[in-house]
């Protein structure tokens, strides 16, 4: 309860920083945001289920996508609306014929995902409508996308406060631990797994759908970037994908950290990246502050 | 009948786990499963439960027909089960351990009835350690007087317990023994699975006797125990 209280403080503040900073700034606090939700929502299925998706860029670019398609025939809150309905039905499809899939096979079929949702967007739009590209022209600066990311951050906040006091919460829980538990206890397995996946890609799918004005001009080849799905597993895991707080403590640092790299080694950073995301799925699975807590119980343990 | 078991079998590539085996238990018995190690009691446990799909024949509970259900359908049905390898939920704590079966059984009871049925199993099996401990943190026969108060927490019909006494030191076992007593005359219906001989005579009137997937005995302890296919099979084959 605390927990979510000073989260909303804190974006409060953020919400703050268009009148202090310049358009430099103001981007930071967007990637920041962007990245934040992202490893909250991935892990928010990924946690507990321990399931590795990549397919976050394919729900962040489908949100991108419908906006460059719909932003001029209706208004921007409905377009945000169909946005979350189509991540949402995607999220439902996807789910239902994947989840039964074992961990590794749904990693690659993930990876799959956005490479074949980007191929079905470019021949669409090569031989139905004609045009590769798209333009977005909306009103909305970038403090407004700011703004509508701290909201759906606080929202993020919200839900997983309640996720954590609810029976879906404790159903997770149990299903991070032992499955074979769960399902003998009368928990559902496919079926929690499934509310847990379509509402992790409605959050990312809106992600991709706000920050979108800030492109101006997309092609599938901008928005369908695997790199944004290879950063979110990073931070969610180097971060901490089952506690509460483990995403955000791995967003924030390390986009700006990957910002850095990306400005200061542009031609070597997706091979770092690369190397970053085995190091981290092989050596790190549970997080930082999981091996931090490992490493304490083994000082006492020996003390 | 509250369970009947018609021909099930279950294949594993060309291991016959559990090949064609019928019998039936009424309510409120309480059911020896013998036989030699691998010879497919975990597996039909896993049949029951719905572990494992059947690869043939059929599973009654209460008339309703269970084989092939998923575990969580079968154990809102109302059966429980232990298993043969004690699988408690080592992040939770050993109250939420117990709630699970509470909020997501037939009842689902949440809250503070959630929470006081988990206390009264946890009581039943006299299992005394601060409930918000992490149920990792447990002994061995602390986690297994969890699992036991996780089955019950359900309020199950049938209860399955797959060698819950087994790694018990004499003291546990005599206390594990009048545990299991207690839920035989609280009318529980049991069947379990035992190699503890003075245990299976103590709490079963009635036995099973299993040898590679089929069944070679049924009927009372004490004849069943002396029919010389019985002795044939655990001669040679028995590990306790
Ligand atoms: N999941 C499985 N896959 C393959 N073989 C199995 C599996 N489970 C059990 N078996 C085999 O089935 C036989 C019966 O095993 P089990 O039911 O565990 O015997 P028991 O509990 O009587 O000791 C053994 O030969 C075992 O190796
Ligand atoms: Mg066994």
């Amino acid at each position: 309860m605390t927990g979510s209280l000073i989260a909303l403080a804190v974006l409060a503040l953020v919400a703050c920083g268009p009148y202090i900073l310049d358009a430099y700034g103001i981007g930071l606090l967007i990637g920041a945001v962007s990245y934040t939700i992202l490893a909250s929502a991935w892990a928010m299925f990924s946690g507990p289920t321990r399931y590795i998706s990549l397919a976050t860029v394919a729900f962040y670019g489908t949100g991108a996508y419908t906006v460059a398609v719909l932003s001029e025939a209706l208004p921007w809150p409905l377009v945000l609306v169909s946005a979350a309905v189509i991540g949402g039905v995607l999220a439902l499809l996807v789910g239902l014929s994947t989840l039964r899939l074992a961990g590794i096979y749904f990693v690659i079929f993930s990876f799959g995902l956005a490479e074949l949702i980007r191929q079905l967007i470019t021949w669409f739009e090569v031989s139905v409508s004609g045009t590769l590209g798209r333009y977005i022209f909306l009103e909305l600066e970038p403090r407004h996308v700011l703004w509508q990311l701290l909201a759906l951050a606080a929202v993020v906040v919200l839900i997983t406060g309640w996720i954590h006091r609810s029976r879906i919460g404790l159903a997770l829980k149990v299903i991070g631990d032992d499955e074979t538990v769960a399902a003998h206890a009368g928990i559902n397995l496919a079926r929690t797994k499934l509310i847990l996946f379509v509402l992790s890609s409605v959050l990312i799918t809106l992600v991709g759908a706000i920050q979108s004005p800030r492109w101006v001009y997309v092609e599938p080849g901008i928005v369908f970037n695997p790199q944004v799905s290879f950063l979110t597993v990073i931070m969610a895991l180097l971060g901490g994908a089952t506690k509460r707080w483990g995403p955000v403590l791995g967003a924030v640092p390390l986009f700006l950290l990957f910002e850095w790299l990306s400005a200061r080694f542009p031609d070597h950073f997706s091979i770092l990246l690369g190397l970053l995301f085995i190091g981290v799925v092989f050596l790190l699975p549970d997080g930082v502050l999981a091996a931090i807590e490992k490493l304490r119980k083994k000082k006492e343990a020996r003390a | 009948m509250m369970l009947e078991i018609h021909e099930a079998a279950k294949h594993f590539g060309g291991v016959r786990a559990v090949d064609g085996l019928s019998f039936s238990m009424n309510e409120g018995e309480v059911v020896g499963l013998l036989g030699p190690n691998g010879s497919g009691k975990t597996t039909l446990m896993n049949l029951v439960s719905g572990a494992l799909k059947p690869t043939s024949g059929d599973i009654l509970f209460d008339g309703v027909a269970i084989g092939g259900k998923r575990p969580d359908v079968i154990a809102r049905a109302g059966v429980a089960r232990t298993f043969q390898l004690v699988r408690v939920l080592p992040s939770l704590s050993i109250l939420e351990n117990v709630m699970v079966p509470a909020a997501f059984g037939r009842e689902a009871l949440w809250g503070r009835a959630a929470e006081a049925r988990a206390e009264e199993s946890l009581a039943r099996v006299g299992l005394k350690v601060s409930p918000g401990k992490l149920a990792g943190d447990l002994t061995y026969i602390d986690q297994k007087r969890l699992e036991l108060a996780r089955a019950l927490a359900a309020r199950p019909r049938l209860l399955l317990l797959d060698e819950w006494l087994a790694g018990l030191n004499p003291t546990e076992l005599q206390e594990g023994i009048a545990l299991i007593r207690q839920l035989e005359a609280e009318g529980l219906t049991i069947l379990l699975v035992e190699h503890i001989m003075d245990a299976v005579r103590a709490l079963c009137p009635r036995c099973v006797v299993m040898a590679s997937g089929s069944k070679i005995a049924d009927g009372p302890t004490a004849e069943v125990l002396d029919q010389p296919e019985v002795v044939a099979a655990y001669l040679g084959g028995i590990d306790a």
